[in-house]
């Protein structure tokens, strides 16, 4: 497949045939019938893959577990929607990293999309479901006894592009941090809620709406901002999911952590 | 008697059936009163309140108009409630000799009800017995254990002993004791445990896994193995990880043994007389 707009798109399924489709590690088989749609997933080795092809059904495999979903007249129509993950991911950073005061930063955060299956009837979509495009570890934010229940990324950040290497089933997410605190900010990990932002699609990456992080008082939490515009990193971007912008009031919760601040937290606590 | 020579129309004005009818009307018109307000009261608090509280709301309101609706009837029919009420603090002690325990029941379900130790849904401990806690009421808890049974357990037995709140907190962790052979190198398991813990998706990678030396045993190097993971996660991380243990395991070529006694008859006695046989078709 040229390139990932194609992917992104509407495409016809007709009676008794099968779609094969790879996003990176993840296999996604869908099928039509004369009264359903099903749909199965799979993980496999290869991170680069991205295409969609009509398979016969011999070369199905037999232990698919299917979801099935039952119409009268089953729609033709197929879209396939990106999605962030259904709960919150916490960044590991390779070593603990300090923010000094007054100071600045941008970096790319790189997250495995979700894919949303949907059929279209002409007048409405109806959703089939959402499967993740690579199997995540889990990972809890906060204390043990309260917190967030999260995915894990380890060393999923860079500075840019090249050394970051998203591959076709990465969503890039540009992240500006600001330390307006009066002490340097030290931290090891740092958990992103992105259930407001935005998803665009260039050529090569899937792109999502740039967060700002501020950390205004270094015994408070810092709050997230989901900028309206575009990421500026790829031009031509195609909007697939609209934003939210706003500032995010109810997150204003622990977003850093594995620096010196978590370590006063969790001793406060016992 | 014959209905025929009844006087029905006289019989109707007569102050005797008005007050029949009154009666009727109240326990048929107050009960149905009585349920709508109380299913009224419980949709209200439907969102300020947890289950276990509108239920004991719902209840409370129920019972307090079930108990005003009797009286009425009561004094409809005639009865001195004075009386009654006189009679009420002679009977309050006799019932109290008469149900001691069902006062303490009663008494700790009222601590029970402030303290808050579970709610309804929770999987708790009471002493062998394992279950989900299905309705906290004055006098006794329910629960239906993992196997389906149901349990009534009394509310003082729920004071006196300790209760454990399996699913309080959102997350756990999974503590395994692992043995391997004594030939084994210890730094190996660790990093094998690790590695483990790492690559399998339902074990939290924070807070960190507990990867203990633990003891020198008796046939055994032990180490405990304690995974973090979502309280729901219990059974499927128990099963995939045991596995995956003993797999990697196998792979490694780490031995896990069984208990081995090696007898020592001491130096006083000459050693135990021990006689190696070959089969015979080697």
């Amino acid at each position: 497949m040229r390139n990932l707009r194609q992917f992104w798109t509407h495409r016809r399924l007709h009676d008794d045939r099968v779609l094969l489709c790879r996003l990176g590690p993840l296999r996604l088989w869908l099928a039509r019938g004369d009264s359903f749609w099903r749909f199965a997933h799979t993980f496999g080795e290869s991170q680069e893959l991205l295409d969609i092809s009509a398979v016969p059904s011999d070369v199905v495999p037999d232990a698919l577990e299917w979801t099935q979903a039952l119409f009268k007249e089953p729609p033709q129509e197929l879209l396939l929607l990106p999605a962030i993950p259904d709960r919150p991911v916490v960044v590991q950073t390779p070593f603990p990293v300090v923010l000094p005061a007054g100071q600045s930063t941008r970096f790319l955060v790189r997250i495995p999309v979700s894919v949303e299956v949907r059929v279209e009837t002409g007048k409405e979509q109806v959703r089939l479901g959402t499967l993740p495009s690579e199997s995540l570890s889990d990972t809890w934010f906060g204390t043990p006894t309260e917190g967030t229940f999260c995915y894990a990324l380890s060393d999923p950040t860079s500075p840019d592009l090249e050394t970051l290497r998203p591959g076709p089933h990465h969503i890039v997410i540009p992240v500006g941090l600001r330390n307006a605190s009066s002490v340097p900010l030290e931290f090891g990990r740092f958990c992103l809620r992105l259930g407001h932002a935005g998803l665009y699609c260039g050529d090569r990456h899937l792109w999502s709406s740039p967060v700002e992080i501020l950390q205004e008082d270094p015994y408070k939490p810092a709050s997230l901002v989901y900028t309206k515009s575009p990421p500026g990193e790829e031009g031509d971007l195609l909007e697939l999911v609209k934003p939210s912008a706003r500032e995010e009031t109810t997150l204003r919760r622990l977003t850093f952590g594995g620096g010196s601040r978590e370590a006063i937290f969790e001793v406060s606590i016992r | 008697m014959n209905l025929a020579t009844i006087d029905w129309a006289a019989l109707w004005q007569t102050p005797e059936f008005i007050r029949l009818l009154r009666v009727a009307a109240t326990i048929i018109g107050g009960t149905a009163v009585l349920y709508l307000v109380s299913f009224a009261i419980s949709r209200v608090l439907i969102r300020r309140y947890s289950v276990h509280y509108r239920i004991l709301i719902r209840k409370l309101v129920f019972y307090t108009g079930l108990v005003a609706i009797v009286l009425s009837v009561l004094v409809e029919l005639g009865f001195d409630l004075t009386g009654l009420l006189a009679t009420a603090g002679i009977l309050t002690v006799a019932i109290g000799f008469a149900a001691q325990t069902s006062l303490s029941n009663l008494i700790s379900g009222l601590f029970l009800i402030g303290e808050r130790p579970f709610q309804i849904g929770d999987l708790v401990r009471v002493n062998d017995i394992l279950g989900v806690v299905e309705s906290i009421d004055l006098l006794s808890i329910k629960i239906r254990t993992l196997d389906n049974l149901f349990v009534r357990i009394p509310n003082e037995s729920m004071i006196k002993n300790p209760v454990t709140n399996v699913t309080r907190y959102p997350i756990r962790r999974m503590d395994l004791d692992i043995g391997v052979a004594y030939k084994e190198d210890a730094g190996r398991v660790l990093e094998v445990l690790k590695e483990l813990a790492e690559a399998n998706p339902l074990v939290l990678q924070h807070p960190e896994p507990l990867i203990l030396f633990n003891r020198f045993g008796d046939s055994a190097l032990e180490f405990k193995f304690g995974v973090w993971f979502e309280k729901s996660n219990f059974l499927a991380l128990r099963n995939r990880l045991m596995r995956e243990i003993k797999e990697r395991f196998d792979r490694e070529g780490i031995e896990i043994p069984f208990p081995h006694i090696t007898l020592y008859s001491g130096s006083a006695t000459d050693p135990f007389p021990v006689k190696v046989e070959q089969s015979s078709d080697r």
